[in-house]
């Protein structure tokens, strides 16, 4: 008996654990075959120099530095991932709040049936975001990542549920409020075959969300919990697209809206249909009360909950976004109008290559407010507010802007681009500076010249004219590019009939950058004007600097 | 599984939709009704002084506050009754420990600022919350003699004039009217804070200059309590107001059990909504 068991122990555990272990390799083969590490990076960082001319201050520290590294790690269904961010110092015109460094973004998930579950910090929209949206835009500084727990679940193709719980960053910590949301989405395409066939589809959506916030206020009645909820509806026949989307917020007394109790609400239609040679875009918008935050003190760029997209146009010269359009969440009404068209080869018009016209015009003005009762003041705090009539435009404008782009390419050598914006800024309202309505007509000429296969050589020329504010630029830019690697550029925006004469000054800037596989190097050096930038109608304040910049990006 | 996530779902949103409250009117709260306080008569003044609030950010567990507080009882005397005080004790170092440090002076609006600008550290303090290096509000000691001399040289834009009465010791109501008088024509978004601040409070706090470092009977000034209007306060004016308008605010509040009222007094300051930078401020005690 003894003997047998010692066989057995000789020849069958070894044979086991050789077994088992060939087993174990295998899994760990397949885990590792599975395994997926990918990550970007980004390093921004100026050395300053006082100028005192454009008002760029001293900075002690000399040079400062933004920068942030994502590592996401994937294996089948699973998936982890964390940013650092380092501001040493926040670089001028980025909130000093964010003065530090650590990991903000760290998560989790993974998918299994119908579930996918994200712990951690997640990002998350509902619809065009206006009754919710986390996202991150590093030009911007912005970020207002969720911390919580994120599911999305596809019961049958065709249906999407969406829930959120938790809180929203704040710089280096969470703000004070708790967010929770939920969004159904369901798409008809996918349940009549007819619709597949025929190209035509109707999505329908809608969500609700709600933050919770314990505050002290002696003198009102604050809700702790308030909610937004919406609904849209998307149309799609071929070439034709309509989309509408409409949500409201029930009180919410808080300081961007000057703690009034008026319900909020937001529309905002999209139409669109192109064809061969032609395409239309149309959309309006109208925006009371719909500034939501998980903290009622929270002002800025900071806690929002909601996104509020902007209709405007987004321009790219220059001198045509001295000043852009920041959406005005306490009350705006709107629309652009939008058309693209294409004058055929060969025509007269057209040449040998076609010229592409692009038609763009939009307006925005406040909404009209009423008193809610005659010797209540507009806007009162611990009131409803105000009356507004929905379709009502309110008599001051914010903002206007018509241009027309031209793009014709006249041999394979040169290409022209032709552009002309005259906008209407409101800077009170915009930016809060009282220098009224400003005026500006935008002249630009911008000329390719490709020399050879990977070389060319662009020159722009802009001009922009104003009774107001600094008053009247000029712009030059050549770029020189060697294709796929390398692009030098030299550019001067003179502000040659500033009301003040010292400050008639050159604002000179050259660049060169280097590109290799997925990263690049820019260096640069030169003036910064002071101004606002704006992306999708969220803005940050640019302070004038002057110095040499070093941007470094990279992916894997 | 199909139908328990359709359950999860309805779960979900049921649970969402009751987490709203909508409230009804009358918004303010029927205790603090200002129908019966009076409108009182304000002096007129013809000469009007700038002044400026110090924040002081502060906690008992913080070895540097104390000395912190001897350089802010220093500017007292040099700028006498232009300058005021409000110590803010919220943050890690205003925390409760046991077995001496219980006296728990933070509250929701000290909390709130602390969190709204940032405060990082302690000993910090803002003079009239104005950025004066463009990158911060909030500053370190070394810093204050400076900042508060640079607060001082900002131009007047208003003035203002606080009168606190009707102290009804039974249910401990109390009226408080502010005047503001726009010296210059404004279109900014003002807005008006009423903080309620009180002395002489008493318990343990560390200093490093004490030895031992645990000081038993330390008495507080200046303890940031609660604020009458919310943390951000009230809209002002948002149109152009024009020069010499004069308006005035008129609150009651329901002073809290645990606040002594012969040694309280409030703080009232109007501040530029945008730029969060105090224009002007004033001080007047419960009783006199």
């Amino acid at each position: 008996m003894t003997k047998k068991y010692f066989l057995y122990f000789l020849f069958i555990v070894p044979l086991l654990v050789f077994y088992s272990q060939r087993t174990y390799s295998q899994v760990v083969q397949n885990f590792l075959n599975n395994s997926q590490v990918h990550g970007n990076a980004e390093i921004d960082a100026q050395y300053y120099q006082k100028d005192t001319i454009i008002g760029a201050p001293n900075v002690p520290e000399q040079a400062l530095m933004n920068a942030f590294g994502n590592v996401i790690y994937t294996n089948g269904a699973f998936s982890a991932g964390l940013r650092f961010e380092a501001y040493l110092n926040p670089m001028l015109g980025y909130d000093p709040r964010y003065k530090g460094m650590g990991f903000p973004y760290k998560y989790a998930s993974f998918t299994k049936d119908m579930f996918d579950i994200t712990i951690g910090n997640f990002y998350e929209q509902f619809g065009t975001g206006m009754t919710f949206r986390s996202y991150n835009d590093w030009t911007l500084g912005y970020d207002n990542v969720m911390e919580g727990i994120n599911i999305r679940i596809t019961p049958i193709k065709g249906i999407t549920i969406k829930g959120v719980w938790g809180k929203q960053r704040f710089f280096w910590a969470e703000g004070p409020g708790i967010v929770r949301g939920a969004d159904a989405e369901f798409s008809f395409q996918n349940f009549i075959k007819k619709f597949e066939e025929k190209n035509v589809n109707i999505i329908v959506g809608g969500s609700f969300v709600s933050k919770y916030q314990e505050t002290q206020d002696n003198t009102y009645k604050i809700p702790a919990n308030v909610a937004t909820y919406g609904g849209r509806l998307n149309f799609i026949a071929g070439d034709f697209n309509i989309y509408g989307e409409y949500a409201q917020k029930i009180n919410d007394p808080e300081a961007n809206n000057n703690k009034i109790y008026k319900q909020g609400e937001g529309l905002l239609i999209q139409a669109s249909y192109s064809t061969k040679g032609i395409g239309v875009y149309l959309s309006g918008k109208r925006l009371d009360n719909m500034d939501f935050r998980s903290d009622i003190n929270a002002t800025g760029n900071v806690l929002n909950i909601n996104y509020l997209p902007a209709i405007t146009k987004q321009h790219t010269y220059a001198l045509a976004t001295f000043y852009p359009y920041g959406t005005q969440a306490n009350g705006e009404i709107g629309a652009d109008a939008q058309v693209i068209f294409t004058i055929k080869k060969g025509s007269k018009l057209g040449g040998k290559y076609g010229t592409n016209i692009a038609l763009d015009f939009s307006q925005i003005n406040s909404i009209y407010k009423e008193r809610v009762e005659e010797n209540i003041p507009i806007d009162s705090t611990g009131t409803l507010g105000y009356k507004s009539p929905f379709f009502r435009f309110g008599d001051q404008l914010y903002y206007q802007d018509a241009n027309i782009e031209i793009t014709k390419k006249f041999s394979k050598k040169f290409k022209l681009i032709l552009a002309f914006y005259y906008i209407s800024y409101n800077s009170k309202v915009i930016e809060g500076h009282d220098k009224g309505i400003i005026y500006s007509s935008v002249p630009v000429a911008d000329l390719t010249w490709y020399i050879t296969k990977t070389k060319s050589l662009r020159f722009e020329a802009q001009y922009m004219s104003t009774r107001q504010d600094e008053h009247d630029w000029i712009m030059g830019l050549v770029e020189f590019s060697i294709a796929p690697k390398w692009i030098f550029t030299f550019m001067d925006e003179y502000n040659y009939n500033n009301p003040i004469p010292e400050k008639r000054v050159h604002y000179y800037f050259g660049s060169v950058a280097f590109t290799q596989g997925s990263s690049r190097i820019a260096l640069s050096y030169g003036r910064q004007r002071a101004g606002i930038i704006c992306v999708g109608g969220v803005c940050r304040a640019v302070p004038a600097s002057n110095g040499l910049s070093v941007t470094i990006t990279t992916s894997f | 599984m199909k139908k328990l996530s359709i359950f999860i779902v309805i779960g979900f949103v049921f649970i969402i939709y009751f987490s709203c409250n909508k409230i009804d009117p009358p918004y303010m709260k029927t205790t603090v009704d200002t129908a019966g306080c009076p409108t009182p008569t304000f002096p007129v003044k013809t000469t009007h002084h700038k002044t400026v609030l110090i924040e002081e950010y502060t906690g008992h567990l913080c070895i540097n506050c104390p000395a912190a507080a001897i350089l802010i009882n220093g500017f007292k005397q040099t700028y006498g009754d232009s300058l005021f005080v409000i110590a803010i004790h919220a943050g890690g170092f205003a925390e409760p420990q046991t077995p001496n440090y219980t006296l728990d002076l933070r509250c929701t609006v000290g909390n709130d600022l602390n969190t709204h600008f940032n405060i990082q550290a302690n000993p910090a303090a803002s003079f009239n919350r104005k950025s004066y290096s463009g990158d911060k509000i909030s500053y370190t000691t070394s810093e204050w003699e400076t900042k508060i001399s640079q607060a001082f040289q900002v131009g007047k834009k208003i003035d203002m004039q606080m009168i606190v009465s009707g102290y009804n010791a039974i249910t401990r109501k109390v009226c408080i009217a502010v005047q503001t008088q726009y010296l210059q024509t404004l279109s900014d978004t003002l807005k008006l804070c009423v903080y309620i601040i009180e002395d002489s409070l008493i318990g343990y706090q560390k200093n490093k200059d004490a030895s031992p470092e645990d000081v038993p009977n330390y008495v507080f000034n200046h303890v940031l309590r609660e604020s009458v209007n919310g943390t951000m306060g009230d809209l002002l004016s948002n149109t152009q107001i024009q020069q010499n308008t004069i308006k005035i605010s008129k609150y009651a509040t329901i002073l809290n059990s645990n606040i002594n009222p012969a040694r309280c007094h409030f703080i009232a300051f109007i501040y530029n909504f945008k730029t969060e930078e105090i224009l002007q401020c004033v001080e007047a005690k419960l009783l006199n």
